[in-house]
C-alpha cells in the first residue's frame, strides 16, 4: 500500500540513531527504510519539514548564544517569537548539559547532530519520495474548515486536507504519522462527520499508538 | 516666504542647495525651507544639479522624493567640508610620499596608511570597518587627483607619521598588510575570515577548513542580525555536508565564492554598525539613505551563491546511511522527543 507522510513521521525518521534505543524514531526509520509501495508527500508537508529543520538550527544557536554569553536571554532574542514551550524545554536541557563547554566544541557537536539529521531527511526527499502532491494553493478551504471544526490545529488541518485531496482517485493509502494529535479515536470521530460521508479516508498509521 | 532667487545668482542658489544636502538627504519641502525659497523656484536648480551629476534622487514614490548629494565617499555617506579637505590633504600627502620612492600605492595600502594616520593622530575623520578592514569613509582611490590648497595645522606631524608608517610596512605584501592591520586593531573576526578564505583556496586539509569555519562562525554577529545567522548557518552546514560526502575539495571554488559573497554581506553590516558609533551619524538615516539597498543587494548575492552550493550538494548526495558520532549521542538523546511542532 502507498503512504502519505505527516511531518512528524519524517522528523522522527531523521532523529533515529542506532546508538540510541527510542521506539518511536526506530519505527519511523524502519518503516521508511523498508519502503513498501509509493511514498507521497504533500507540498505543505515539505514546507513544514524545511521550517522545522530551520527551527532546530535556531534552537542550537540559541543555546550556543547563551553559552557564549551567560546573560543572554532566550526570550529577548530575535528568533524567539517562533519558538514554543517545547522548544524552550529542549534548549534548557541542552544548555544545562553543555554550559561549561568550549563554544567551538559545542558548535561542532551541535552541527554534527544537525547535519546528520538534515542529511537523512534530504536523502528521504531525494531518494524515497515518489510523488509530490497537492500544491499549497490547491488546498480546499471548505474541506479544511470541516476538519478544523473537529478540533485539529491549523497545521494538522493543512496536512489532513492535503491527504484527503490526494486520496481522491487513488487506491487507499496509509496516512503515516508519529504524532499524538492524530489519535485513532479522533480520526474515527472525523469519519463520522456527515459532511465527509462520501469521502474515502486514508488508513491511519500512527506510530505513537502502535504496540 | 522671501524668495532667495531675488538676491542670489543661480550659481549661489545651487551652492546653497548643495550645502543644505551636506549632512543628509532632504525632500523638496526640506530643501525649500533650508534655503528659504518656494519649491517651484528651487525645482529648476535641483533638476540642473541632477543633470550635472552633483545630486541624485534616491527615493521616489508617488508622494515624496529625496535628494542626495553625490560625494567621493563610500555610498555617498556625508562628510563635512572640513573633513573632505583633510581627507584630500591626507591622501595626497601619502601618494606623494609613495611617489618619492617611485611607487604608486595600491588602494588597500592607501586605505590602511590613511586609517593608521587617522587613528594615531586622532584626526577628526570618519573611518569604519568594511570588506578588507577599517577604511576611510572617503574613497581612497590612488588614481584620483586629491591635490588641495588646504593645509591643516598639524600638517608636519601628519607628514612625519606617514614617512614613518611607510617605512614600517615597506616589506609587506597586501595580504600581510591586511593581516597586520587586523591584528593591530584587534579585530578577530577579520583575522579568522582571512585565514578561512586562505584555507579554502588551498584546500589541503578539509578538517582544518571546518575548524577555521567553526571559529569564524562563533565570532559572527548573529544575535543582532538574524539574516546573517540564517545565511552563515546554511553555508556552514553545506560545507560540512560536502565534507562528509567527500566532495568539498571538488567544489572548493563554489565554496569560496559563496564564502566571499557571504562575507561581503556581513561586512556591509559591519560598515553600518561601525558608522553608527560615530557621533555625526544616525543609524536609521544611514540605513535608509546610504546602506539599505547595498545591504539588500549583498544579501541577494550571498543567498544566490549559497543556494548554488546547496543545489550542488543535493545533486551529489548519495543514497547511503549517515550516522551520528559517539560524542553527539547526548545531543540526539535530548532532541529525540523534539518534533518541532
Amino acid at each position: 500500500m502507498d503512504s502519505f507522510f505527516d511531518t512528524s513521521a519524517v522528523i522522527h525518521y531523521g532523529s533515529y540513531s542506532k546508538l540510541i534505543n527510542i521506539t518511536l524514531t526506530k519505527r519511523c526509520y524502519e518503516y521508511i527504510t523498508n519502503k513498501n509501495g509509493k511514498f507521497l508527500l504533500g507540498y505543505y508537508v515539505e514546507e513544514e519539514i524545511k521550517t522545522r529543520l530551520k527551527k532546530r538550527r535556531i534552537i542550537f544557536q540559541e543555546v550556543l548564544n547563551k553559552v557564549i554569553n551567560n546573560s543572554y536571554e532566550f526570550e529577548k532574542s530575535n528568533f524567539f517569537l517562533n519558538l514554543n514551550e517545547r522548544d524552550k524545554t529542549s534548549m534548557k536541557k541542552l544548555y544545562e548539559k553543555y554550559k561549561n563547554n568550549d563554544p567551538i566544541k559545542i558548535k561542532k557537536i551541535f552541527s554534527q547532530d544537525q547535519v546528520t539529521f538534515e542529511m537523512r531527511i534530504e536523502k528521504f526527499l531525494k531518494f524515497f519520495v515518489d510523488e509530490r502532491v497537492i500544491k499549497i494553493d490547491e488546498i480546499k478551504q471548505e474541506l479544511l474548515s470541516i476538519i478544523k471544526e473537529n478540533g485539529y490545529s491549523h497545521a494538522d488541518c493543512m496536512v489532513l486536507t492535503s491527504a484527503f485531496q490526494a486520496q481522491e482517485e487513488r487506491k487507499v493509502f496509509y496516512f503515516v504519522a508519529a504524532d499524538k494529535h492524530f489519535d485513532p479515536n479522533g480520526y474515527d470521530f472525523l469519519k463520522d462527520d456527515l459532511r465527509l460521508k462520501e469521502r474515502i479516508f486514508p488508513e491511519l498509521k500512527n506510530f505513537v499508538f502502535e504496540d | 516666504m522671501a524668495d532667495v532667487s531675488e538676491r542670489k545668482t543661480p550659481q549661489e542658489i545651487k551652492q546653497k542647495i548643495l550645502e543644505a544636502l551636506n549632512s543628509k538627504p532632504l525632500n523638496a519641502q526640506e530643501i525649500s525651507k533650508s534655503i528659504n525659497s518656494n519649491w517651484s523656484t528651487v525645482k529648476n536648480y535641483v533638476d540642473e544639479l541632477i543633470e550635472e551629476k552633483k545630486i541624485k534622487e534616491i527615493i521616489a514614490t508617488d508622494k515624496i522624493s529625496y535628494y542626495q548629494k553625490i560625494t567621493e565617499t563610500y555610498y555617498n555617506i556625508p562628510i563635512t567640508k572640513e573633513q573632505e579637505n583633510l581627507f584630500k590633504f591626507l591622501f595626497n600627502t601619502i601618494i606623494q610620499e609613495y611617489k618619492k620612492k617611485n611607487k604608486l600605492p595600491k588602494k588597500t595600502e592607501l586605505a590602511k596608511d590613511a586609517v593608521d594616520v587617522i587613528n594615531e593622530l586622532k584626526l577628526n575623520l570618519p573611518t569604519a570597518w568594511y570588506i578588507y578592514g577599517q577604511i576611510p569613509i572617503m574613497i581612497p582611490d590612488p588614481t584620483k587627483e586629491f591635490s588641495t590648497t588646504y593645509v591643516p595645522e598639524n600638517a608636519e606631524k601628519i607628514k612625519k607619521t606617514i614617512t614613518r608608517l611607510l617605512d614600517t610596512y615597506k616589506e609587506m605584501n597586501v595580504r600581510e598588510r591586511e593581516q597586520s592591520h587586523y591584528v593591530k586593531y584587534g579585530n578577530h573576526l577579520y583575522q579568522l575570515k582571512q585565514e578561512l578564505i586562505w584555507e579554502i583556496s588551498l584546500m589541503k586539509n578539509e578538517k582544518k577548513v571546518l575548524n577555521n569555519f567553526t571559529e569564524f562562525y562563533i565570532k559572527c554577529p548573529f544575535s543582532d542580525f538574524p539574516q546573517i545567522f540564517d545565511l552563515t548557518e546554511r553555508l556552514y552546514s553545506t560545507v560540512n555536508k560536502l565534507l562528509i560526502i567527500g566532495s568539498l575539495s571538488k567544489f572548493k571554488i563554489e565554496s569560496m565564492l559563496a564564502l566571499e559573497s557571504l562575507w561581503k554581506f556581513i561586512a556591509a553590516y559591519q560598515l553600518l554598525e561601525s558608522i553608527s558609533k560615530i557621533p555625526q551619524y544616525n543609524k536609521n538615516e544611514i540605513l535608509q539613505f546610504n546602506l539599505g539597498s547595498a545591504i539588500e543587494t549583498k544579501r541577494d548575492c550571498a543567498e544566490e551563491a549559497i543556494s548554488n552550493l546547496e543545489s550542488i550538494y543535493l545533486s551529489e548526495l548519495p543514497n547511503k546511511e549517515f550516522e551520528i558520532l559517539e560524542d553527539t549521542k547526548e545531543v540526539r538523546e535530548i532532541m529525540s522527543d523534539w518534533d518541532g511542532e
